[in-house]
């Protein structure tokens, strides 16, 4: 989480700082015959150390070189975690529309409030039918419509089944936005007003921070992946609706239990939504049959304009 | 260590105190004990704060542990690291007393600071000693497992109570299968199907799984039982969202290119002999 | 020496390049101020972001592409009336050529830029050279668009280079030299000998058929930006044909009304008469029954299969864009077929009014195509902000697409002070034909 990364990075910060002073002679020679010099830049910025564990003083040459280790990372975050095919299972028995999902991706992201990388909709799908709530991230489809329309291969599928966007080479057409049947694309129309720490370098795993004039999407957390750690909206939902896992090791677990993804499969019959598109999604669904929440608890403690999203508008919204 | 003691007793009984700052908060202490597949004892306590968006770890907290029910004696220190847990690995040579059940007794304890409140927390494990064996025949594949505990030196074997079995996935344990103890042994029958790696390698797990009485233990073992499993795209695999294009659509774009572009070059080479005629005829 | 026989012709075609009026600087004086509005409105999305237009999250592609579209089918006119008629020699041809091929140029010319306008990030417009995708049908776009405007250029150009060796030899009327000096380097050394006359008609002949099957090509390449995508009302087999007949509708009926608006102002009553526009209205007649035809038959198969989304699509046509709907769909075909077809109301005026009345549902047309199936996705629109749920152009876009048309009108004005805009050559032939 962006407290864990901060504190991370303070803390390799200080105790760099107390190393430094045998660093300092050591990597900048140069730098400590010139007194000036060394003054003036432990004085105006601060000794930083990336996460390759290089150490960086922030100016021109920094920069230069943050230029480069970001187009290392773009290049590497092309290439997947090895022998893994990412999956997601979200047992719509237990979504209750708690939202934390969407409040944890926004954090953990530098979103503004009304970018939704994760969705939550409220589905009916048919008039006889029950009303039930479905959280609805990028399916990380296997047969990506929205990567095959990108005309400058901004956005891009893995090995590892994850489909990513490089913010650094995306040039907003918006086609991908188009192409995506799930809407699962946001497009920045405007200065998102966040900044990132001087020493950040762009990794597409993370995506952080929002480019305006770009587009940005749910990336299932891969930089929290590479560290074997849940993504965020998984951890966060209180129901433990939403469950992750790998489709190789055949596990799938939603941080409290753990379970196997072809038995969950055979005994809930999970399924994918729209299968019929053709576009094969990294995401599965339990049908919400025996649920553990009725549907109008979904409607509790809603803020006025989260209640006003689901008034009905069309005939796939559910009733109230 | 002993002047601590008075420190401790009052800590327990009295409520924690606001210490005047507005920021404090009051972290939860979640104790775990694990003894691991070499018998290390390891106590585990991991510091959070409840967020609204799931639980806040606190890195850099001191804890400190202590053993024996009557008399609290520390056992060690450790910092919480960046998940929020703080270490602790009981050397082996420290004996460990035992109340009259024959239960250790473990604490944990954050002092506080001026951002955090103290808090605490116990535990109460029987020590208890597993061993597994694995053994694949035309049978099938077999797991015998071996438990009992040690009172007045005599060995007990353990009865009626459940372990599993486990295999390491990427972000957690996978139960694969049970089993029950029966006069100190459970046999577990493995499942032919679990994933391994490339190569077929699966750790198995045997393990006392946040069990009432034992807390953690668990026993490893190497095997080769996995289904050999990998997921590889192949770097020549060509499709609409690869890199490189399918070779027809290369093959079209290049012929009608050619065959358009080839026109204009003709009309151009037109035009420049016009031009050179133009100029000698003058 | 390349002599044009009939006086006349030279003297009554080249009135705006010898002089210029003071109404021209007027008129262009409003263009320009027009176009000017349009670059601030620019400059505010460039800086603001693109929230200062009405495209939000679902509909990402509005009045920008629908100019795209528009402004891209308006090509036609050359690709159809240029190249076709070329190629069929057909002698009645002679006065609407030249139009023709300036809309088809200037149209090229100005459609991509609606495109920039609708891209986020205009600083990265490179990329499309530099990490192309030719799996994107963006991509394909490109390439057909660069390939189309540089074969129209270069049909333009042959077709100009015997009016320019023209007015380079003429002494009949004065022209200024530093216009004399331009057309000698324009003119390509054609002296009419019996080789380059040659060498210039098979080069035409080649590039008129060129352009007619790249014209085929860059509109059905556009088709298929949204017949690829899976979205309702979009996913349809019959887009690419379909956008191309509707490109030639739009094409043919700007050309009646460049025809009509040239033929007042640069009084050439004489040489565009009342014919020329009932050929060209006899083919506005033929398209229109095509384009109404695939019009009808799309959205017949789309309404009785009623596939859940196609239904929902059509009830919102029916309900929130139903003027709109009748206006392109059934006025825009209707008026034109009968105006045209009923010999008693066959006269400029009407035919022109037919033509306007097309142009405009053609342009509706392709608004009722990109906006309301992007506001009918698959997971339905749960939002509570009435922008993110219905689109409203805001001034921003309709100042640029005002800049557009004046842009337009701008650089045909521009080049009727260098080119004749009835094709003096061409003229010539035909009266020679004419005749004989």
């Amino acid at each position: 989480m962006a407290d864990n990364k901060r504190s991370e990075n303070s803390r390799r910060r200080f105790l760099k700082n107390i190393g430094t002073g045998l660093g300092a002679i050591s990597v900048g020679g140069a730098a400590a015959v010139a007194g000036n010099k060394m003054i003036d830049s432990s004085g105006e910025k601060v000794r930083v150390l990336t996460a390759e564990g290089k150490v960086l003083e922030v100016d021109k040459d920094a920069l230069k070189e943050l230029k480069k280790e970001t187009n290392e990372k773009r290049e590497s975050a092309r290439e997947g975690i090895p022998n893994r095919k990412f999956i997601m299972v979200i047992d719509l028995a237990k979504c209750a529309n708690a939202r934390k999902c969407i409040e944890a991706c926004q954090e953990g992201h530098m979103l503004p409030k009304d970018h939704e990388w994760i969705k939550l909709y409220s589905i009916q799908d048919a008039e006889h039918t029950a009303p039930y709530w479905l959280p609805r991230p990028c399916f990380h489809c296997d047969n990506p419509l929205c990567v095959s329309v990108c005309p400058v291969g901004a956005t891009y599928k893995r090995d590892d089944g994850i489909v990513l966007v490089d913010s650094k080479r995306c040039i907003g057409c918006k086609f991908c936005m188009t192409g995506c049947p799930y809407s699962a694309r946001s497009f920045h129309w405007k200065d998102p007003e966040v900044e990132a720490p001087e020493d950040h370098v762009y990794d597409p795993e993370l995506n952080t921070p929002p480019v305006e004039g770009t587009v940005g999407k749910c990336v299932f957390c891969a930089d929290k992946l590479r560290n074997n750690e849940l993504p965020r909206c998984v951890q966060a939902c209180p129901m433990g609706a939403l469950y992750f896992g790998d489709l190789v090791e055949d596990a799938i677990t939603n941080g409290v239990e753990t379970l196997r993804f072809s038995e969950t499969m055979e005994q809930k019959h999970g399924y994918r939504y729209l299968e019929e598109l053709g576009t094969h999604p990294s995401v599965y669904y339990l049908p919400p049959v025996n649920r553990l929440f009725d549907y109008e608890s979904g409607l509790d403690g809603l803020s006025d304009q989260n209640r006003e999203r689901y008034k009905k508008t069309g005939p796939r919204d559910a009733k109230r | 260590m002993l002047s601590m003691l008075p420190g401790l007793l009052v800590l327990q009984t009295l409520d924690a105190q606001d210490a005047g700052g507005d920021e404090i908060q009051s972290p939860y202490i979640e104790f775990k004990y694990l003894k691991n597949t070499e018998g290390h004892r390891i106590l585990d306590a991991k510091i959070f704060l409840a967020g609204e968006l799931g639980l806040i770890p606190l890195e850099g907290l001191p804890v400190k542990f202590y053993t024996n029910y009557e008399m609290p004696e520390l056992l060690g220190e450790a910092i919480t690291d960046k998940n929020g847990v703080a270490h602790y690995i009981i050397p082996e040579n420290v004996a460990l007393p035992v109340d009259e059940d024959n239960n250790w007794w473990f604490y944990a304890e954050f002092e506080g600071n001026e951002r955090y409140e103290m808090t605490m927390e116990e535990l109460t494990v029987m020590d208890v000693n597993l061993r597994m064996s694995v053994e694949e025949n035309e049978g099938g594949k077999k797991i015998f497992l071996e438990a009992f505990t040690v009172i007045d030196s005599e060995k007990i074997p353990v009865s009626n109570q459940d372990i599993f079995v486990f295999v390491p996935r990427m972000f957690s344990l996978l139960p694969v299968a049970e089993g029950y103890f029966i006069d100190g042994e459970a046999e577990v029958e493995f499942p032919d199907d679990v994933p391994g790696d490339e190569d077929g390698n699966l750790t198995v797990i045997g393990r006392f799984n946040d069990h009432w009485q034992f807390g953690n233990v668990e026993q490893r073992a190497e095997t080769t039982w996995g289904v050999p499993s990998s997921h590889k795209v192949a770097e020549s695999h060509r499709a609409l969202w690869t890199q490189i294009a399918p070779r027809w659509m290369i093959v079209t774009l290049t012929i009608l290119l050619a065959g358009v572009w080839g026109h204009y070059l003709f009309a151009i080479i037109s035009m420049i002999r016009i031009n050179r005629d133009g100029k000698r005829s003058e | 020496m390349v002599r044009i026989t009939k006086k006349n012709l030279v003297k009554e075609l080249t009135t705006e390049i010898i002089s210029t009026s003071r109404n021209w600087y007027l008129l262009f004086g409003v263009f320009v101020l027009v176009w000017a509005i349009g670059i601030y409105a620019l400059i505010q999305q460039i800086d603001k972001g693109h929230i200062v237009t009405g495209m939000r999250d679902n509909v990402v592609w509005g009045v920008y592409i629908v100019n795209f579209i528009f402004f891209m089918g308006l090509s036609y006119a050359g690709a159809l009336i240029s190249g076709v008629l070329h190629l069929f020699k057909s002698p009645w041809r002679a006065p609407v050529i030249r139009f023709a091929e300036l809309i088809t140029v200037i149209s090229l010319c100005i459609g991509p830029f609606f495109i920039f306008f609708c891209i986020g990030r205009l600083d990265r417009l490179p990329f499309l050279f530099a990490f192309p995708r030719i799996q994107s049908p963006i991509t394909w776009d490109v390439i057909a668009i660069i390939t189309d405007l540089f074969g129209c250029f270069i049909f333009l150009y042959l077709s100009l280079i015997e009016d320019f060796a023209m007015l380079r030899d003429t002494t009949d009327i004065s022209i200024k030299p530093w216009k004399k000096k331009l057309y000698r380097i324009l003119a390509l050394g054609y002296v009419g000998t019996k080789k380059q006359h040659r060498l210039l008609s098979r080069a035409k002949n080649v590039m008129a058929a060129m352009i007619i099957a790249i014209a085929i090509i860059v509109y059905s390449v556009l088709a298929w930006i949204f017949g690829v995508t899976l979205q309702p009302g979009w996913h349809s087999t019959i887009f690419g044909p379909y956008f191309v007949i509707a490109a030639v509708f739009s094409g043919t009926g700007l050309l009646i009304i460049i025809m009509q608006l040239f033929r007042k102002i640069y009084k050439l009553e004489k040489y565009i008469t009342r014919k020329h526009f009932v050929n060209v209205g006899v083919l506005l007649l033929i398209i229109a029954a095509f384009y109404g035809y695939f019009t009808f038959s799309d959205y017949l198969t789309k309404w009785y299969g009623s596939v859940k989304m196609d239904k929902i699509l059509i009830d919102k046509l029916f309900e929130d864009y139903y003027l709109m709907f009748i206006f392109a769909n059934y006025l825009g075909i209707l008026i034109p077929l009968i105006i045209v077809g009923i010999r008693k109301f066959r006269t400029i005026r009407n035919i022109v009014i037919a033509a306007v009345i097309a142009l405009l549902g053609l342009w509706f047309n392709r608004y009722i195509i990109v906006v309301p199936t992007l506001e009918t996705p698959f997971l339905p629109v749960q939002d509570y902000r009435m922008d993110f749920i219905k689109y409203s152009p805001t001034w921003v876009e309709w100042s640029l697409t005002a800049a557009g048309v004046a842009i337009f009108g701008i650089f045909m004005m521009l080049v009727s002070k260098i080119a004749p805009l009835v094709s003096i050559s061409e003229m010539e032939v035909s009266e020679e034909v004419q005749d004989q």
